[in-house]
């Protein structure tokens, strides 16, 4: 397993690849590959997506998504 | 005068024997999330998520049956204590995933519930299915003359006579539209063999979805029957495929445009986006043929792998556990392998074609099925290190330097337990051999079902990792 913290100044469900991952601010389990990563609900952050190659990733150095 | 009676019977041989066909594949209008057979569309009150129970149930005739229903009434007498609520550890089962022999049981638990346990002299599942020779009353089939006309068409074949006679006798009509307006859990994965591919073929709604094919409108026996469906016994199965027609190559899942990326850094992902994507074409696959589940994986538990590590299934185990909504995860898988042959290593004669098929037929699968349990037990492994790595890192800055904060905070990580019953599991060699040695069949001797049903319930009793769930929960 791989591990992803998508950071956002509010608490907002995150999507991979279009699907529910989990929400903002925590660190979640993500398998390991190509993932496109957005936020569900009103379109008020930035970059509108994020895509990333996730992999190598530890429990104690996740991979970090900022939204803005 | 004489050729009239013979151009009538001419005339209602080919009527009979057109008239014999497989069932259609229901067509799915459109493709929608919120519809048909789908863990996300049952809601089950009296089942918590927060203990998430899963059972496999492996092929191996009615010896896998027999081991399966073993399991079932030991988790029936398994008194528990959940969130303050008493029930038994059968009741929080959320989903069986099985094959071949082991989908029986699980199919009829899943349609009739605890009517599962009625006496072998009621009817139900001992007296209809575990006690019965199914295996000499489908041979009986074979000489009934409506089935010699319906077996001359090219569409309707032995294995369309067993989903009937199983479909009569067993599940009594029940279809996947039964099981939806049910709601309730376990979910039920019957895997059956894509023939062409050689990869697992799930009856669920998410795997019919790419072929445009309503699962709702699919018996129950059909699911079992194509899950047993073992080579040269039985003929393949045939589903139709109206890919392209519902939507659904529209709207497809985001997964698969991400995992065709995938081919050097995730192989398995970018494998299972390929094989999803030949659904989709109609026209170059107009019909999946299907064989037995257990040439794909004879544990039924590669699809639960595939869900337990990644967010591409519709399960998405992953998700519940980020969300902290599975608290405890336990996997009991049932597996009714027998030994391999070394008595064709006592004589220089070769082995016969038919020996030989036999072992091609079994051999790798057990290679498979073994190499499918390591695989799981390394990822319970790696996630448990993962959450204890964690946790010791934050006692370490705890204690030298209490001021500072890891980064992000902890993944939650339930308790993962992984439970294998199996014969090898038996100490002494000489009833171990007597289970192994158990034929592969639909028909068992009362006695031996009675060994089964009664070994299985010893296994779990035996199992430290058992022992100790069933503690916790109580």
């Amino acid at each position: 397993m791989e591990y992803v913290f998508v950071s956002f100044k509010e608490d907002r469900t995150v999507l991979a690849d279009g699907k529910k991952l989990g929400q903002t601010n925590q660190t979640l389990l993500i398998e390991k590959g190509h993932h496109c990563f957005t936020l569900a609900g009103m379109q008020n952050y930035n970059p509108e997506k994020v895509d990333a190659v996730i992999e190598q990733t530890t429990v104690l150095s996740s991979y970090n998504v900022k939204f803005y | 005068m004489r050729i009239l009676p013979l151009l009538f019977l001419t005339g209602l041989t080919l009527g009979l024997q057109g008239c014999a066909s497989y069932p259609p594949t229901p067509k799915l209008d459109h493709y929608n999330l919120d519809k048909g057979y789908r863990y996300d569309n049952l809601s089950d009150q009296k089942n918590s998520e927060s203990l998430f129970v899963i059972l496999t149930f492996s092929g191996g005739g009615t010896r896998a049956a027999a081991l399966s229903y073993g399991v079932l009434e030991k988790l029936r007498n398994t008194a528990i204590i959940w969130e303050g609520k008493r029930s038994n550890l059968l009741s929080e089962v959320d989903i069986i995933s099985s094959v071949s022999g082991g989908s029986f049981t699980a199919g009829y638990y899943t349609a009739f519930g605890d009517g599962i346990f009625k006496d072998k002299n009621e009817a139900g599942f001992q007296r209809d299915f575990l006690y019965r020779d199914i295996e000499g009353e489908l041979f009986t089939q074979l000489f009934y003359p409506t089935n010699w006309f319906r077996l001359a068409s090219p569409y309707y074949s032995r294995i369309d006579m067993a989903t009937d006679f199983y479909d009569t006798e067993i599940f009594k009509g029940t279809q996947y539209s039964d099981l939806v307006k049910r709601k309730t859990k376990p979910y039920l994965m019957v895997n059956a063999t894509d023939m062409s591919l050689g990869s697992r073929f799930t009856f669920e709604q998410a795997q019919f979805d790419p072929i445009c094919a309503d699962l709702g409108g699919v018996a129950l026996a059909r699911a079992v029957a194509a899950s047993s469906d073992f080579p040269i016994a039985f003929p393949p199965m045939t589903l139709d495929n109206y890919g392209g027609s519902c939507g659904y190559n529209q709207q497809q899942p985001g997964w698969i445009a991400a995992a065709e990326k995938d081919l050097l850094i995730n192989p398995s992902r970018y494998k299972n986006a390929t094989l999803f994507k030949t659904y989709q074409d109609s026209k170059q696959r107009p019909f999946i043929h299907l064989l037995d589940g257990g040439i794909a994986d004879n544990l039924g538990l590669r699809g639960l792998l595939q869900a337990l590590v990644s967010n591409d299934t519709e399960l998405n185990i992953p998700v519940k556990m980020s969300a902290g909504v599975i608290k405890k995860l336990l996997i009991i898988t049932v597996d009714a392998k027998n030994q391999p042959d070394l008595n064709y290593d006592t004589t220089a004669v070769a082995p016969s074609v038919i020996d030989v098929l036999k072992i091609v037929a079994n051999v790798p699968m057990d290679n498979f099925s073994f190499e499918t349990t390591e695989i799981l037990r390394k990822t319970f492994t790696e996630l448990e290190k993962d959450k204890n790595t964690f946790l010791a890192c934050q006692k370490q800055l705890q204690q030298h330097c209490p001021s500072a904060v890891l980064s992000t905070p902890a993944p939650k990580i339930p308790q993962l337990d992984f439970v294998y019953i199996g014969f090898d599991l038996l100490s002494n060699a000489a009833e171990r051999n007597k289970f192994f040695n158990m034929a592969t069949s639909f028909s068992l001797p009362e006695s031996q079902i009675n060994e089964l049903r009664n070994v299985a319930k010893r296994l779990l009793d035996e199992s430290v990792t058992f022992k100790k769930f069933v503690k916790a929960t109580q």
